[in-house]
């Protein structure tokens, strides 16, 4: 405690849930960045219990206080902890969550568009109880049902319930723009840019689903599932099956396009504290250079 | 009986009416009717597809459709289209859903759909484009099995007689041969007004069947770790889209009357690059055809495109070089000569290929092939094609100077194989069973180690043709192979430290229709021959009982050594695969496949039109 500014990085299995306490006034500033994991719930609840025992009384009797929240990004496996349940003992007085995060977000249009196709088309594989290796599964889990009320809870019922506003960032925001003021601290969000569409989508991923949108109607009629009338009669069944599986999944393809965007959208986020410099980057995978149309980290051509 | 005063048809009637029952009759007679004849009989069906591309034909009408196109009738052809080696099912992998077949109707002996003819009316329709990827495949089929060719039927590489053609298998910039599927997926991309589809791209269909027939003809090079096998795969599916469309009658003598025959120096051969560039656009093996990379160019690479420059390079060579022949040396029109160069071409770079080795090829197994295929095909040479084409294969150092000695040693162009018991050819060719007795008898003489249970994997005859069509000996070709099984023991092999891998060993015996060795390919392991205890042979078997071991240790640490670069760097993994389809910017150049307690290495479809090699920025990590 004291003076020393705290870093615990908890062991969840696949996932993040970091809790930073910057020192200062009579009982410093507490902040969780991400609360999630792909594997058991059990995991969260223990890293949030030990969290709960460092974190000072709250205004009101029997809870806890968390100065602020931040959630990168939307997946899974960094959000499947906010349930409000676990969070009924502990005010939290700002949430900050990404951009892309934002239901309105003027210019995350497309990227949205992406978003529903993907999960849409994961939810119907993860539905239909498809046999896939152990990478695909992982995809697929990513967009897993239960991952809408972790959501709802963090864009709607932790803010009602601790009486705030939850703030979409991006690029160029402080934190005294967002009105927080960690005594001694900055926090700078780098990521992620406010023009989400034109700095993460890239033009070839918009075109492919416009394309694949359009094909519903210029291919075949109808995305219908597959029928008996959908089955090729000059080869056999077990062929054709076989066939399928061997096939380039598209909506596999988007589901890492779209797995990739998000995580390029995460929360960047550095604290100044005394001349030191902290970087929680999220899952945001810096390939390379950006470059206008193509996406982030990806090549010109 | 007509009487004399019966009407003439007219002139331009020169079709005449079969009925079914006559159709299978000449049918089965057909290898004894002329071209012509069978065109007339409805032997072969006209057809309208591109000759190169739909953009092509925009940009230049007289590339548009081929106007000459004719593919050989079959009794089962059906809806589809299906016919005995094809099924076209055009399942879209994106929605699921499948596009209604082409129709065949047998009174109209055409493909139809909605009652239309599936010709240059209806080159919009889905159909069409099924009806058009078919018939390119039909034809290229023919290339291969036809007698200027390896002049038997091929087989493909997977269980089953039939190879599944997908003309619309999705979006994406894709089209490749997947032997696990049986199919050849050809996907399409582009913006609405501007969508480029694979399945009408006549090379992208060459390039693509040209790794089916290879996988059919040799199953086992799928197996190697070697990059130059890989890029084997390469050579020919380029080399394949090259000489079919030098086949192509209007595009060859439009090529001939540009050039005036005349490909001799650089400005003509850039000419061609031209001609090449401009209705193949885009296409990698341009630049593969059209380049002066040697081995040394090449050396430490692992990129299979890179590589297979080399090769394609020497043969456009040599197709540069016969033309030139035959228009300075011969006399022969451009035309002409270019019609000669082609005939001969095919035959050239065909017909080689039943005497490579059944695993591992190496481009120096492939020169040498040519080599000894020219030789037996024209013992006398008059015109020392045979030197000049090992000029280029020198030149580009495929083959070294010890090569080269060796081959201008005096010699005969056969010598007798020494075996201890002997089989008559017939009976060797008759059954799988008398092969594998054959080679049981004469285990030692070929150094098939005596505790490997070798197996015959296939065994054929081929009847090639020869200049003027001439009928070469019938040859029989018996390929056998054996495993022997490496222990992977070094942190170098990553995850696979601790588990094993298998040496694929074997040969490639040619017989003619006496009985006579004509050729023999070989690729030995590291095990001896004779069991312990037993008195070894000596003299000559013994010199080449230590040559060969050398060699299948050579190989042994090749391979491993192979591994290990594949490990390191991240070009060997697992597919990540499942019901719903493949993510192909996941799948690993290589694929491990654990069978039998045993790690295979397998090599992946290629999964992208663009000529890249590098794999960008992806690694394939391992992970058990």
């Amino acid at each position: 405690m004291g003076d020393e500014l705290l870093v615990r990085v908890y062991n969840v299995g696949v996932g993040d849930c970091v809790y930073v306490r910057i020192p200062g006034g009579d009982d410093g500033f507490h902040i969780l960045i991400d609360c999630g994991t792909i594997g058991s719930i059990t995991l969260l609840k223990n890293a949030l219990d030990d969290l709960r025992t460092n974190l000072p009384a709250g205004s009101a009797a029997g809870k806890k206080r968390l100065d602020l929240v931040v959630v990168t990004h939307r997946h899974r496996d960094h959000i499947k902890g906010f349930d409000p349940k676990f969070f009924e003992d502990v005010e939290i007085k700002n949430l900050w969550l990404s951009a892309a995060m934002d239901p309105k977000h003027p210019q995350a249009e497309k990227t949205r568009g992406l978003t529903a196709f993907t999960t849409t088309a994961m939810r119907e594989v993860e539905a239909a109880g498809l046999a896939l290796s152990p990478q695909l599964e992982m995809l697929v889990s990513l967009y897993g049902i239960s991952n809408d009320g972790a959501m709802d809870a963090l864009r709607e019922t932790l803010p009602q319930q601790n009486g705030i506003e939850p703030k979409y960032v991006h690029a160029g925001q402080t934190s005294r723009d967002l009105g927080v003021r960690p005594e001694g601290a900055t926090l700078r969000v780098l990521g992620p840019e406010q023009d989400i569409d034109g700095f993460y989508l890239g033009q070839d991923a918009d075109e492919a689903l416009r394309a694949l949108q359009g094909a519903s109607a210029t291919i075949a009629g109808s995305s219908a599932e597959l029928t008996a009338a959908s089955v090729p009669i000059n080869v056999s069944f077990d062929d054709f099956q076989r066939l399928r599986s061997r096939m380039l999944s598209s909506a596999l393809a988007f589901a890492e396009t779209e797995s990739s965007l998000q995580n390029n959208t995460s929360v960047v986020l550095l604290i100044e504290w005394r001349k030191r410099r902290l970087l929680f980057a999220g899952d945001a995978e810096w390939e390379g250079e950006f470059r206008q149309g193509c996406g982030t980290g990806k090549s010109a051509t | 009986m007509a009487k004399k005063t019966a009407k003439k048809p007219a002139a331009e009637d020169r079709s005449f009416t079969v009925s079914d029952a006559d159709r299978k009759g000449l049918y089965a007679a057909a290898r004894y009717i002329g071209s012509k004849i069978e065109q007339k009989a409805g032997l072969q069906i006209l057809f309208n597809v591109y000759l190169q591309d739909p953009s092509v034909a925009e940009t230049d009408p007289r590339l548009g459709l081929d106007e000459s196109f004719y593919v050989h009738w079959e009794p089962g052809l059906a809806d589809g289209p299906t016919s005995a080696r094809f099924a076209v099912v055009d399942f879209n992998s994106d929605t699921g859903r499948i596009v209604p077949p082409a129709e065949w109707d047998p009174a109209q002996q055409k493909f139809t759909f909605d009652g239309k003819v599936l010709d240059r009316d209806g080159l919009d329709t889905l159909q069409f484009h099924q009806v058009n990827v078919w018939a390119v495949l039909q034809r290229a089929l023919d290339f291969f099995e036809g007698g200027q060719g390896l002049g038997r039927r091929i087989s493909w590489g997977f269980e089953g007689n039939r190879l599944i053609v997908v003309p619309h298998a999705g979006f994406g910039q894709n089209a490749f041969y997947d032997r696990r599927s049986k199919s050849l997926q050809f996907y399409y991309f582009g913006p609405d007004d501007q969508r480029v589809y694979t399945c009408l791209s006549t090379d992208i269909i060459h390039h693509e069947f040209g790794h089916a027939v290879l996988d059919g003809v040799r199953p086992y090079y799928i197996e190697s770790t070697s990059p130059e096998t890989a890029a084997f795969h390469e050579f020919l599916g380029d080399l394949t889209a090259i000489l079919i469309i030098l086949r192509n009658n209007s595009f060859r003598q439009r090529l001939a009357d540009s050039t005036a025959g005349n490909l001799s120096d650089a400005d003509q051969l850039a000419f061609i690059a031209e001609e090449f560039g401009r209705t193949v656009r885009n296409k990698p093996y341009l630049r593969s055809a059209k380049n002066q990379k040697t081995m040394d160019d090449v050396r430490g690479e692992r990129g299979p495109h890179l590589i297979s420059q080399v090769l394609t390079g020497a043969m456009f060579d040599i197709l540069i070089a016969l033309a030139k022949f035959f228009v300075e040396e011969r006399g022969r029109t451009a035309r002409q000569a270019f019609w000669d160069t082609i005939q001969r071409m095919q035959r050239t770079a065909i017909q080689p290929l039943d005497l490579l080795p059944p695993v591992d090829v190496s481009f120096r197994d492939y020169a040498l092939a040519v080599l000894r295929a020219d030789e037996l095909a024209n013992p006398t040479d008059p015109f020392s094609h045979f030197d000049r084409m090992l000029a280029i294969f020198r030149k580009r150092k495929i083959l070294s100077q010890e090569d080269e000695d060796a081959l201008h040693e005096p010699r005969y162009l056969t010598e007798r194989l020494r075996l201890s018991v002997f089989h008559d050819v017939d009976s060797i060719a008759g059954s799988r069973e008398a092969a594998y007795r054959f080679l049981d008898d004469n285990r030692e003489d070929l150094h098939i180690p005596w505790n490997q249970d070798v197996l015959v994997a296939d065994l054929y005859d081929a009847n090639k043709l020869g200049r003027q069509a001439m009928r070469l000996p019938r040859q029989t070709i018996l390929i056998y192979l054996w495993r022997e099984t490496i222990p992977l023991q070094s942190a170098r092999f990553g995850a696979l430290n601790g588990q094993t891998t298998t040496l694929l060993c074997g040969g490639t015996l040619v017989f003619d229709d006496k009985g006579t060795v004509l050729h023999w390919a070989k690729k030995p392991g590291t095990q001896a021959t004779m069991p312990p205890r037993r008195k070894p042979r000596r003299g000559a078997w013994l010199d080449e009982e230590t040559a060969m071991i050398a060699e299948g240790e050579r190989r042994r640490e090749a391979l491993l050594d192979d591994l290990a670069r594949l490990v390191k760097s991240g070009r060997l993994g697992f597919a990540p695969e499942g019901e719903r389809g493949l993510l192909g910017s996941r799948m690993p150049p290589l694929t491990v496949r654990r069978a039998d307690g045993k790690a295979h290495v397998e090599l992946t479809p290629h999964l992208s039109l663009a000529e890249d090699d590098d794999m960008g920025e992806r690694q394939w990590e391992m992970s058990f």
